[in-house]
């Protein structure tokens, strides 16, 4: 059990007005998907909030326990949405985060993370080169980079693949970096401040060196991490999503869907899509462009959409799959076919799940190259 | 003062309910100290029961060994019910949230205490049926807090509060027992109406463990109006006559000059007209909607309501009824605390009482936005200020004092649906009689020796 160092004290109280804002009416239960799981109130927004504050009045000291109610919420502000006065939860979180990893003060697995990152580069903890057909060189200046993230690049290079073959196929200009790098955001949200700027720096100073105009993420994840560092340190280049792209390329008629696909189809919003960066419509809208798809929609979607479980995976995994799991039963009872998604890692935790259901989840980009005949409905 | 739970207690506790049901950690406790109001109290052990018999259990114990034990929902209570005052216990009952069973011969449903009002909606609306109390904590709330705390929301002045919609309750007595009281028939005059006694008495008397609760058909139309006034004794004899010709309006809502600023400024759109605002929905068949319509609409006419709006498809109710919706979440951004009250009226007392809350608020120096249920005479003032300045606060709590006095002055009372709990214990003496008070406590006596059912509430013990 730790007791408060000055300078926690000290920046604890910056948080106080943020803190006191939250009324404790508990309208985040409606919405945290971990108090969802635990149906104990210390795993719940109101909950860890209450016990900032009390750490902040220094009734309490930080034990295991805390650390684990505040490093087990996904940070995927759903709390937010339901909050009546306006509460910023992740941000206080974040900043209670950070106070506390500069004492130390973390879950050893998150530390252990950010090494392996920071030794290889990505989060498999290995290094690996850029697998070939991921390989697109940079033929000129101001072009669009597709930024591929370590999870698409080195998990899911399938996912990468498909997507980068759709451009191809449309003859859009595009090139890829020649290896792919963690984008930082995990070591942003354990609350590694200094490590994470360092890193995302270091990123954005190679990504400035083959001068892109427009940087194309697959993962959401490094699109908001992405943009938000690159709109604070106003980089000359835009920052978007591949749902974005594909979209446009849908609609101004340079991708054909011409392949019907008779599918009926739940879309699952990843949190750093939706409710970080607020895109909701545009996978809808290419969903509902591929001829014979039906979208259902989740009983929870779009600003109430629950969270996979990413970020918590590697110290909760037991809730990460339930997490996973209540997602799966909701796309279940809404009797669809596929489960999509637009994000390599949502992919990955619902993945784990799908062996326990009668239904397969599906990345976005996939649907999109088989409907143009790219790829073989499997 | 109570000596600290004893080991061997505690290892029993956890006996019972399993230790994944079960926590003394201090991170845990901590958690269960508060609810929205000011009221605070640290429980020494906090357990998350999963059957009636673990309940019944542990009340057995505790009441052997005279350990406080407090139920708690989902603790949105504005009263300070579900706060442990004196240690002990918190059974939190969110984890039984079965849907047992449902009748659609009788319309009823059976239900563990722990499920959440939108919970059962949900199940409900599949079936073309609802549980009409709608607080507006639906969506977190549970059950057995609603009965416990007889919840009441916008459509009450139609459809009620929650006791008009309790057939029969399972509950366990401070003493352990368990038992149903009430009834599966829609009359019943056999014995003493035990369910009415536990229903409000806000964890006191029993523990509510399972739930047969009626239930009804979704009104086939729901239509909104608005209209604006210049003056709160318009907008109170529209209410009154609205009322009073049987129009019976599912929603009869009422936001002041104050609360439409801040609702202007919070969603964008322009409420600011006048010094209020009546926003009323009618709601069944077609016909019935359409007949009452242009009733209303004279009737708001009539008492100088202008820029009078009937909403004309659902996306315009919507859009009425969300910015109703908005009304506390404007007002909580105006400043770092609001305090909701909610001091009830005869409705023919509302013009007076609306005047004595600008007074109030006026003499005090406290900001005060009111907005409520008009229809039936139950409004909410919110106070608003900073809870870490001293004078501030002492300014609301004598503003607070004074709104009550007003209220039980004009035949009110302390409460319409939030309940007594710390917040307004000491302020009983001013509505009930010393002998209703001394009933209050031989009842309490009588079912709980003890003492150890929610132990500092509403003015008892
Ligand atoms: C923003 C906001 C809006 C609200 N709006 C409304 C509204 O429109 N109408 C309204 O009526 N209330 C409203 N409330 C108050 C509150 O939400 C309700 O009183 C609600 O019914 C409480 O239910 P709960 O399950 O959360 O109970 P809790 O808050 O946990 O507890 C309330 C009381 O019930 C007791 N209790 C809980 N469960 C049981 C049980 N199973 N057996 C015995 N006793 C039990 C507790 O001991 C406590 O005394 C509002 C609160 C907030 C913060």
């Amino acid at each position: 059990m730790s007791g408060l160092t000055h300078e926690m004290r000290f920046h604890l109280k910056d948080l106080e007005e943020d803190i006191l804002k939250c009324s404790r009416c508990g309208f985040c239960r409606a919405s945290c998907p971990v108090f969802e799981v635990k149906l104990n109130e210390s795993w719940n927004a109101r909950g860890r909030i209450l016990l900032i504050r009390n750490l902040m009045e220094e009734k309490i000291g930080i034990s295991e326990e805390f650390i684990n109610r505040i490093y087990s919420c996904t940070l995927c502000k759903a709390c937010e949405v339901t909050c009546p006065t306006g509460v910023k939860t992740e941000d206080i979180l974040l900043r209670t985060r950070k106070l506390m990893a500069k004492e130390n003060l973390l879950p050893e697995q998150f530390r252990e993370m950010t090494k392996v990152i920071m030794e290889t580069g990505n989060i498999y903890g290995k290094r690996m080169g850029l697998p070939e057909q991921l390989k697109f060189k940079n033929k000129e200046d101001r072009g669009n980079l597709v930024f591929i993230g370590c999870v698409a690049a080195y998990g899911y290079p399938e996912h990468a693949e498909n997507f980068l073959q759709i451009l191809k196929r449309v003859k859009y200009k595009f090139y890829t970096l020649e290896e792919e790098r963690c984008c930082g955001g995990i070591m942003k949200s354990i609350g590694l401040e200094e490590e994470f700027s360092r890193w995302v720096k270091r990123n954005l100073g190679r990504i400035e060196t083959c001068k892109p105009k427009k940087i194309i993420s697959i993962c959401p994840m490094c699109s908001h991490t992405l943009k938000e560092y690159v709109n604070k340190a106003t980089y000359p280049f835009e920052v978007v999503h591949e749902v974005e792209v594909l979209r446009d390329l849908i609609e101004s008629k340079k991708i054909k869907l011409k392949k019907k696909l008779d599918l009926k189809v739940s879309y699952f919003d990843p949190c750093h899509l939706g409710r970080y960066l607020q895109v909701f419509e545009t996978p809808r809208r290419i969903l509902s462009l591929i001829p014979g798809i039906e979208v259902i929609e989740l009983g929870r979607n779009k600003q109430f959409s629950r969270c996979c479980g990413g970020p918590i995976r590697s110290i909760f995994p037991e809730i990460r799959d339930k997490l996973s799991d209540s997602i799966f039963q909701d796309a279940e009872e809404k009797g669809v076919d596929l489960l999509v998604t637009s994000c390599p890692t949502c992919y990955h935790n619902l993945y784990a799940s799908s062996v326990s259901f009668d239904l397969e989840v599906i990345d976005l980009a996939e649907l999109v190259a088989m409907s143009m005949g790219i790829k073989e409905k499997t | 003062m109570r000596k600290k739970l004893k080991q061997s207690f505690i290892d029993q506790l956890e006996g019972i309910v399993g230790s994944k049901n079960f926590s003394t950690n201090e991170i845990d406790r901590i958690v269960y100290s508060r609810d929205a109001s000011v009221a605070e109290g640290v429980p020494e052990a906090v357990v998350w029961p999963e059957s009636v018999d673990e309940i019944s259990q542990l009340l057995f114990l505790a009441n052997k060994e005279r350990v406080p034990v407090v139920p708690r929902g989902a603790g949105p209570s504005l009263s300070g019910g579900p706060v442990p005052l004196r240690g002990g216990i918190v059974i939190d009952l969110s984890r039984m949230k079965k849907i047992i069973s449902f009748n659609e011969k009788d319309l009823q449903i059976h239900v563990e205490a722990g499920c959440v009002i939108t919970q059962i909606n949900n199940f409900l609306l599949k079936q073309g049926m609802f549980f009409p109390p709608d607080p507006a904590s639906q969506d977190v709330c549970t059950i057995g807090g609603a009965i416990s705390t007889n919840a009441g929301g916008m459509r009450a002045v139609k459809y009620g509060v929650t006791d008009r919609w309790v057939q029969a309750l399972k509950i366990v007595l401070p003493t352990g027992e368990k038992t149903w009281i009430g009834t599966k028939t829609r009359k019943s005059v056999s014995g003493y109406n035990l369910a009415k006694l536990i229903i409000g008495s806000e964890g006191t008397l029993a523990v509510v463990v399972e739930a047969i609760l009626s239930v009804y058909f979704v009104p086939e139309t729901r239509r909104m109006i608005k209209a604006f006034f210049n003056d709160f004794e318009s907008a109170g004899q529209a209410t009154f006559q609205i009322m009073s010709k049987g129009l019976n309006p599912s929603i009869m809502e009422f936001l002041d000059e104050y609360t439409l600023g801040a609702i202007s400024k919070y969603t964008g759109a322009n409420y600011c007209r006048g010094k209020a605002m009546l926003l009323i929905e009618v709601d069944g068949s077609r016909d019935e909607v359409e007949r009452k319509l242009p009733k209303i609409e004279k009737t708001l006419k009539e008492n100088k309501g202008f820029e009078i709006e009937v909403a004309a498809d659902d996306e315009e109710n919507l859009k009425l009824y969300s910015a109703r919706k908005a009304a506390y979440p404007a007002l909580a951004s105006l400043s770092l605390t609001c305090d909701v009250e909610d001091a009830t009226v005869p409705v023919s007392r509302l013009p007076e009482m609306l005047k004595s809350i600008e007074r109030i608020s006026k003499k005090y120096g406290v900001y005060i936005g009111t907005f409520g249920h008009v229809g039936d005479g139950n409004i909410h003032p919110n106070l608003l200020y900073d809870e870490r300045k001293k004078n501030e606060r002492e300014k609301v709590e004598k503003a607070i004092n004074e709104l009550f006095e007003t209220a039980i002055k004009l035949g009110g009372t302390l409460t319409g649906e939030h309940g007594i709990g710390k917040a307004k214990s000491n302020f009983m003496k001013l509505e009930h009689s010393p002998e209703s008070l001394q009933l209050m406590k031989s009842i309490k006596k009588a079912i709980d020796p003890n003492n150890i059912l929610n132990p500092g509430k509403m003015g008892l013990m």
